[in-house]
This record gives C-alpha cells, sequence and structure tokens, in this order.
C-alpha cells in the first residue's frame, strides 16, 4: 500500500481530484479516493496511491508510525 | 384435489393463525383454478394441521431475545422485525452502489456476488438492524473494507465476513451512544494482527477525550465520568484465529466481565467512579477511532452493542452467536 507525500496539501487534494473524476464514484456513498494525512510536525501531509493513478509526486511504500498520533489515554 | 371440496368457506377471520390460515387459502386458491370449490376454510384448515402437523418454526432472531441493543451490524438478520438491507456495497468494476438484504435470514451472498461479478466490493454502509438508525459509513473510498474479492465472498466458517485492511478501513457514525449503566458488546472477528493499538470499536475521536476505546489488545479505555480515561485490562483476542468476544461494564461500580468463546473472566475495575464520561465529542469507530487512526486489523462477522450492563444474558447471547457462526 503506497502513499504520495507532500508539503503542500492541495497536491496531494488535486491527486484526490483527479481520482475522484476518474472513476467516476457516485458522490453519495463515495464521494473521495482517499483522506490527506497530516503529519503531526503539521508540514507533511499524505495520501493513499491508486494502483491505476500516477502523479508526479514523492511515493513512499508505507507511512511510519510517526505519522499517526495517538490518542489522549489519561 | 378432493380435499376440502363440499366444504363450507367460512369468511371469519383466519388470519389470526397465519401460517395454516396461508396454507389454506393457497390451498383453496389451487382448487378453484382447478374448478373446485372450498366451502368451509375452519375445515380445510384442520384438515392441513392434520396433514402437516409440523408447523416450521418462526424466525427469531437476537434482538428478539436481547432487546435494547444501541446498535447492531451483522451479515445475518438479528430481528425478524427488521426490514431494512444488511450492506450497501461499491463494486470495483464501475463503482456503482447496489444495496444487499437478506435470503432466509441471511445475506444475499447470490445478489452481492452477481452485482461484483468478477471483480471486487467494498462496504460503502453497514445497517444498524436495532432499530436505532445507527448506521456506519464510508464515503472514501480507499478506506471502505472489502467483501468480495474476484468475484467470491470473503468467508470465514463458511459466513460471509467483513475485511478490513488494518492500514486506513473503517466505517464510521457521526454520533455518540446514550449510555445508560454501561456498555456491553459481542463481536466475532478474525484478526489478523492484535496489539493495544489497533481497535475493535470506538466511542472516541483521537485527539479529543471520547468515551470508549476498545481493542484487540489490553487495555480497553473507558472515560470515568468525565475526570479521566480508565484503562481496563483483559485477555487478548488471538490473531489468524476467529473469535467470540463479549464485553460487559457495569458503570455503577466498575464490575465488568470479559470473555472469548464463552470462557469468562470477571473483575472490578479499582478506582472507577462512574458512571461513563459522556461529554465532549466522539464519533463511533468500526475498526477504529471514530475519526480514523489505531486501526483494526482483520475481519469482522457481527458487532452488537448495548447502552448497560448486559452480564445477565451473557451466556444466552453468546450462545445465539455460536450457535449461528460455530465457532467453539
Amino acid at each position: 500500500m503506497a502513499y504520495y507525500t507532500s508539503t503542500t496539501r492541495s497536491e496531494l487534494e488535486a491527486y484526490n481530484t483527479s481520482v475522484v473524476n476518474g472513476e467516476g464514484y457516485d458522490g453519495v456513498y463515495t464521494t473521495d479516493w482517499a483522506s490527506i494525512i497530516e503529519h503531526p510536525n503539521g508540514s507533511d501531509y499524505a495520501i493513499l496511491k491508486h494502483d491505476s493513478y500516477t502523479a508526479e509526486l514523492t511515493e513512499e511504500e508505507t507511512l511510519g508510525a510517526e505519522w499517526f498520533p495517538q490518542d489522549i489515554t489519561e | 384435489m378432493l380435499l376440502g371440496l363440499g366444504l363450507n368457506l367460512n369468511k371469519g377471520g383466519f388470519v389470526k393463525i397465519p401460517y395454516y390460515a396461508v396454507l389454506a387459502n393457497e390451498f383453496k386458491a389451487r382448487v378453484e383454478s382447478d374448478g373446485g370449490s372450498v366451502e368451509n376454510l375452519s375445515c380445510l384448515k384442520k384438515d392441513l394441521k392434520v396433514l402437516n402437523p409440523i408447523k416450521p418454526p418462526a424466525f427469531t432472531g437476537l434482538l428478539n431475545d436481547y432487546s435494547g441493543a444501541a446498535a447492531a451490524y451483522s451479515l445475518r438478520l438479528l430481528d425478524n422485525t427488521y426490514t431494512g438491507n444488511a450492506i450497501t456495497v461499491r463494486r470495483s468494476s464501475d463503482n456503482t452502489t447496489q444495496a444487499i438484504g437478506f435470503v432466509n435470514n441471511e445475506l444475499d451472498t447470490a445478489s452481492l456476488e452477481t452485482f461484483a461479478g468478477s471483480g471486487d466490493a467494498f462496504v460503502t454502509t453497514w445497517y444498524d438492524q436495532s432499530g436505532n438508525g445507527f448506521d456506519v459509513t464510508q464515503t472514501t473510498a480507499g478506506n471502505q473494507p472489502q467483501i468480495v474479492s474476484s468475484g467470491s465472498t470473503i468467508t470465514e466458517g463458511s459466513k460471509p465476513i467483513i475485511d478490513f485492511d488494518g492500514s486506513n478501513d473503517y466505517l464510521l457514525n457521526a454520533g455518540s451512544i446514550s449510555y445508560n449503566g454501561g456498555v456491553s458488546w459481542y463481536s466475532v472477528q478474525r484478526l489478523d494482527s492484535v496489539s493495544s493499538t489497533k481497535r475493535i470499536w470506538s466511542d472516541d475521536i483521537i485527539g479529543v477525550q471520547g468515551y470508549n476505546q476498545f481493542f484487540s489488545q489490553s487495555p480497553h479505555k473507558i472515560n470515568d465520568n468525565g475526570t479521566g480515561i480508565e484503562s481496563v485490562t483483559f485477555n487478548s483476542l488471538t490473531a489468524n484465529t476467529r473469535q467470540l468476544n463479549s464485553f460487559n461494564f457495569d458503570d455503577s461500580n466498575g464490575a465488568y466481565n470479559y470473555a472469548i468463546d464463552g470462557s469468562n473472566t470477571s473483575a472490578t475495575k479499582s478506582g472507577w467512579t462512574g458512571p461513563i464520561g459522556t461529554s465532549g465529542t466522539a464519533n463511533v469507530g468500526i475498526m477504529s477511532a471514530g475519526n480514523g487512526g489505531q486501526y483494526g486489523d482483520g475481519k469482522l462477522q457481527e458487532l452488537i452493542i448495548y447502552p448497560n450492563d448486559q452480564s445477565t444474558n451473557r451466556t444466552g447471547i453468546e450462545t445465539n452467536i455460536n450457535d449461528h457462526y460455530s465457532i467453539y
């Protein structure tokens, strides 16, 4: 499961839009290809790569645990 | 065809006994279509009882026997008054969707596979059978769990099951459960991996102090009257094994029991004040937090949530589930 990463959120939003347009989702039960993942550092972003759609973006094979914040536990 | 001929038709209400009334009416129609007549439907009904004395038992679902669920998700019918669908799916071939209901109280896999064709199908909605309308959905394609792979329904123990990939798949409802004395839940799953950060379900949003977080590995985390999150220890689930998991928590005193495949462990949460805190914001997330994250990894067949302590019904509920799924 690969991801595209960028420091520019709009680039990943544009990638999502290109997949949505290409796939022709119904807009009701399915509205997006993937959610933008924001790194806790606030400056890096990622989106799940669709196997059928490529983009001029940095590709990562996986995202490390540092991308995912922990919940409040106590 | 001789049966029923010469009998008097009594128009008085046999509808009070549906099964034999239906049979009698069907038989009457057949006799009349052959040119005969039925003069007494009451006698005909009695004749049918003699000839066909074994009345098929009416279907009774788990929720008929153990009512009061806050939310109930399953790929089998849980309530004989529920008339909705089980799921809505998106197929991979053209991304169109279709609702899939029940046949003989089980998921209509024939319709599901016909719709999916030779491709895959993903769950966009898992309908709540409790009557509370607490459906869980996923409108982001890449986060939708899978139920058909290459034209075949994904199964465990010959029953359909929904596969969550452990990376980003989850279903959610943008609401919270109204707890009334505690929380209990029963689930059937086959996990690919277990972890104290992989959730089965939760009423919570990551980054906010939610209500409940239930994991595949100890501890569960429950909001104690808004004062903090209390950790509740339990025996971890096992990866690559289908299991029936039950958890019953009394929020008046912190007493709880936890069972895997009917083997029960009871304890009391020390320091518990209660009741379950319900201030703040949360979503219900299935196999994740309510806003995604801490994704459960594996497959889920059924999840029934009660807003209170169901300890006294635990054995009965487990028996109902195991009778259907043959887990242990």
